[in-house]
């Protein structure tokens, strides 16, 4: 009778895995839509498994799969990425941490903010779109009926939002204007010069030039006044130019999930408070990775309200980096990215995930990141020495 | 006992008379033709034989490559360059040892025509003295370096030119006739200008061994045997020709506090108030790094003004040599230590080499283009000077190094 008892319990915990329609990616990146199997389900109706349980807004019920069609691709595609991601830091760094994790809720549409002690904020405060957030865990309140949670996945619903809307830092915007100013300064000087130059001339040698003549004030001027109108005008031009209309679907782009994942796996080191740059990095990075693609950053660019993310672009040091309104800058990412070419792809891999042994959520880039990478190459780089010399000629490179 | 240091002796005896390659990488020397003939000399002559012959000729030669030479030339005749090669091959020589032995080997021929005596008389008293340099012990190079030199501080007085000299001493008995032939082939292929032998590398070599004892003899790297720029010379060879013993080391010591520097997790700057620390500053990661290569390069710049350098600006590269040749940086941190000059003294990049060329011919095409649209040229410099110039002005106003 026990025998029979454990053989049924044990057919009642298998995993399932069944087939569904799913978003993913080509081998150059573009978006399609394929029938892949959904592993370690545990439910024979439902987008619950071993490891994730995926559900809509606040509800506690896994999301059906007679769901309508559009919240069933996005709970599918959630479901088969986020094991993907899983998968990729129990097989390619053993990660112990995640492999224990416990089963994760994963909230799609969900727009309330995160409470720290309400888990959900009022409905009303705040609604959130177009992004997706990892929260801690929480110990709840039991007299006000807020049941403890566990750490959690919540991914916004889309909403299209006018460019007016948006806090736009235009960080790449000020590189160009930067170096538009300071050819414009360059230009009105020597124009000046010149032009005071050829007046002492004529007042004091007899030569046959008038500097009032046309031809002498366009030659003098004309320069100064295409550069002066350039710079005028260069942000109505900009913003003329720039897409109206904004919206992400994050549910529905993989990297996004690999990303959100990855603050979940480090999460032993890196408590999920708040989001930092060298957090935020670290999380690009490893979707990245995951991603086996360097232009992770580059296809959601035209989603991303802060600065167009590349992380091949060699972008130099800027002190406001260290702010955390900054956190979705590309300066860490793309410096994370090119241990893979100094170090060699594994390990640069191994190395980026060692790394947050060293560091806290409260790290900052000039300080502990640096710190940390050449303590994290002391114990993993091959040759120890060398390879600091090279991080620190790269880092040296990118204007740390 | 007396058996056991017997035996000591004899080990002793045996290491100090071996020659190899110690931390050379890749030959200059051993191209694929070359190569072939390695192979050939290989194969008629076994391994075996040719590295024993070498080892057995420097015992007899005393370090001296003239007597090594005539004992190679003996047994493989036409064959001692490829031998030579060979050992290198098989590193038993280095690069630096070929340099010297090759500059020998062409003035060492077989079958020479026999030099015939001439009767002298009336040599003055300082004649004579001269001509008795030729009876030194010293290896023949040597010999003919310093009679080379002696006979130009000396020749007003003298009688004869330094070819009648080597025939006069030959006469007096004071050199074989095959010495004879070899110091008038040294002549001819102007020896004089050789600032070292192979004997004064092998010297400076071992003083520098038993003042900085290598770690390590097995590892190689190419960064010795790779031409200095503008030169004929390898690295190595380079170091050795222009520096003395103490120079290397006092080179060889700045490379090693650099890398201490550099390696250093804590730097801080104390900033004192009546005697007593008032401030300490605890320098961020990149400020140490920058601290370390400026300090290099303040150091060089006192090294130009040490009494032991006079008249000698050696480079970053001359520095990096030193310490590589005593040991101090290993063959795997070599090419990484060197390209640290890249920090302070960067390559231009290829668009500062057009700007250069750009405001160069800007100038003349502004003069072609028709007024008033003369300005455009001027435009496009102005323009490419603003995009690459001060690359890096935040950095400075945020990192103190």
């Amino acid at each position: 009778m026990n025998f029979l008892m454990t053989i049924l319990l044990i057919f009642s915990i298998n995993a399932i895995a069944e087939n569904f329609r799913v978003l993913v990616r080509s081998e150059n990146n573009k978006p399609y839509f394929e029938e892949m199997r959904l592993d370690d389900l545990t439910s024979t109706d439902s987008f619950e498994g071993k490891h994730f349980k995926i559900v809509q807004g606040k509800s506690d019920e896994a999301i059906k799969f007679t769901a309508d069609e559009e919240l069933k691709l996005k709970a599918a595609t959630v479901y088969f990425h986020l094991t993907r991601a899983r998968d990729f830091f129990i097989n390619e760094l053993s990660s112990d941490y995640v492999q224990n994790m416990g089963q994760i809720t994963i909230r799609l549409d969900l727009t309330n903010n995160f409470a720290d002690l309400g888990h959900f904020a009022h409905d009303e405060q705040d609604p959130q779109y177009n992004n997706a957030l990892t929260i801690p865990a929480g110990k709840g309140y039991p007299k006000k009926g807020i049941s403890p949670w566990g750490a959690e996945i919540w991914f916004r619903p889309s909403k299209s939002v006018h460019i007016s809307e948006l806090k736009v830092n235009n960080l790449s915007n000020q590189n160009v204007k930067g170096v538009l100013k300071k050819f414009r300064n360059q230009t009105h000087m020597q124009n000046l010069q010149r032009f005071l130059a050829e007046n002492l001339l004529v007042a004091t040698q007899d030569v046959n030039i008038n500097p009032l003549s046309t031809d002498n004030l366009i030659r003098t001027a004309g320069s100064s006044v295409i550069l002066e109108l350039a710079y005028q005008n260069f942000d109505p031009l900009n913003r003329a130019l720039s897409p109206k209309w904004y919206s992400l679907e994050s549910s529905m782009v993989p990297e996004i999930i690999y990303h959100e994942f990855a603050h979940m796996a480090f999460s032993d080191k890196l408590v999920l408070s708040h989001s930092t740059p060298i957090i935020e990095g670290m999380a690009d990075y490893f979707a990245g990775r995951i991603a086996h693609s360097p232009t992770l950053a580059m296809d959601i660019k035209r989603y991303n309200t802060f600065n167009g993310k590349d992380a091949l672009k060699k972008q130099l040091y800027k002190i406001q980096f260290e702010q955390n309104q900054y956190a979705n800058t590309d300066f860490v990412f793309g410096l994370l990215w090119s241990m893979n070419d100094l170090l060699g792809d594994q390990e640069g891999l191994n190395f980026v995930y060692e790394l947050r042994n060293y560091l806290s959520t409260n790290s900052s880039i000039r300080t502990e990141l640096v710190e940390g990478m050449l303590k994290t190459c002391q114990v993993k780089c091959t040759h120890p020495f060398t390879d600091k010399l090279s991080i620190l000629k790269s880092l040296d490179s990118k204007g740390l | 006992m007396r058996f056991l240091t017997l035996i000591l002796f004899s080990v002793f005896a045996i290491a100090e008379a071996e020659i190899k390659n110690v931390r050379e990488g890749d030959s200059s020397y051993l191209t694929d033709e070359k190569l072939r003939e390695v192979s050939r000399v290989q194969h008629q002559y076994g391994l075996d034989d040719l590295s024993q012959t070498l080892n057995k000729s420097y015992s007899n030669s005393k370090s001296c490559s003239v007597n090594l030479i005539k004992d190679l030339r003996l047994k493989y005749g036409q064959d001692v360059s490829a031998v030579l090669l060979a050992n290198r091959y098989n590193d038993y020589l280095d690069d630096v040892s070929l340099f010297y032995l090759f500059k020998i080997e062409k003035n060492i021929t077989l079958n020479n025509r026999p030099i015939k005596k001439i009767k002298m008389s009336n040599l003055s008293t300082q004649e004579s003295l001269y001509l008795e340099r030729f009876l030194s012990k010293d290896c023949l190079d040597k010999i003919f370096l310093s009679t080379y030199q002696d006979y130009q501080q000396q020749k007003n007085n003298l009688s004869f030119s330094y070819k009648e000299a080597i025939r006069f001493a030959y006469s007096l008995d004071y050199i074989s006739s095959d010495d004879a032939v070899i110091l008038e082939n040294l002549r001819k292929n102007k020896f004089h200008l050789e600032r070292l032998t192979w004997t004064d590398y092998l010297k400076k070599q071992k003083n520098l061994r038993l003042q900085q004892p290598l770690k390590n003899e097995k590892e190689r790297s190419s960064f010795m045997t790779q031409k200095v720029a503008g030169s004929d010379f390898s690295r190595r060879i380079y170091l050795y020709e222009n520096y003395s013993e103490v120079q290397i080391l006092l080179m060889a010591n700045l490379v090693k506090s650099f890398k201490e520097r550099l390696d250093s997790m804590k730097i801080e700057l104390t900033v004192f108030k009546d005697d007593q620390p008032n401030e300490v500053i605890a320098l961020e990661p990149m400020e140490r790094f920058r601290f370390s290569t400026k300090m290099l390069r303040k150091e060089m710049n006192y090294l130009y003004i040490n009494s032991f350098f006079e008249n000698q600006k050696p480079d970053y590269e001359d520095l990096i040599t030193a310490a590589y040749e005593v040991g101090f940086v290993t063959a795997a941190e070599v090419d990484q230590v060197y390209s640290l000059e890249d920090v302070w003294s960067p390559k231009k990049t290829l668009m500062e080499k057009i700007a250069v060329y750009a405001r160069f011919f800007g100038g003349v095409v502004a003069v072609a283009i028709p007024q008033p649209y003369g300005f455009v040229p001027a435009l496009v410099i102005i323009a490419i000077e603003a995009s690459i110039g001060e690359k890096r002005p935040v950095v400075d106003d945020t990192s103190l190094f």
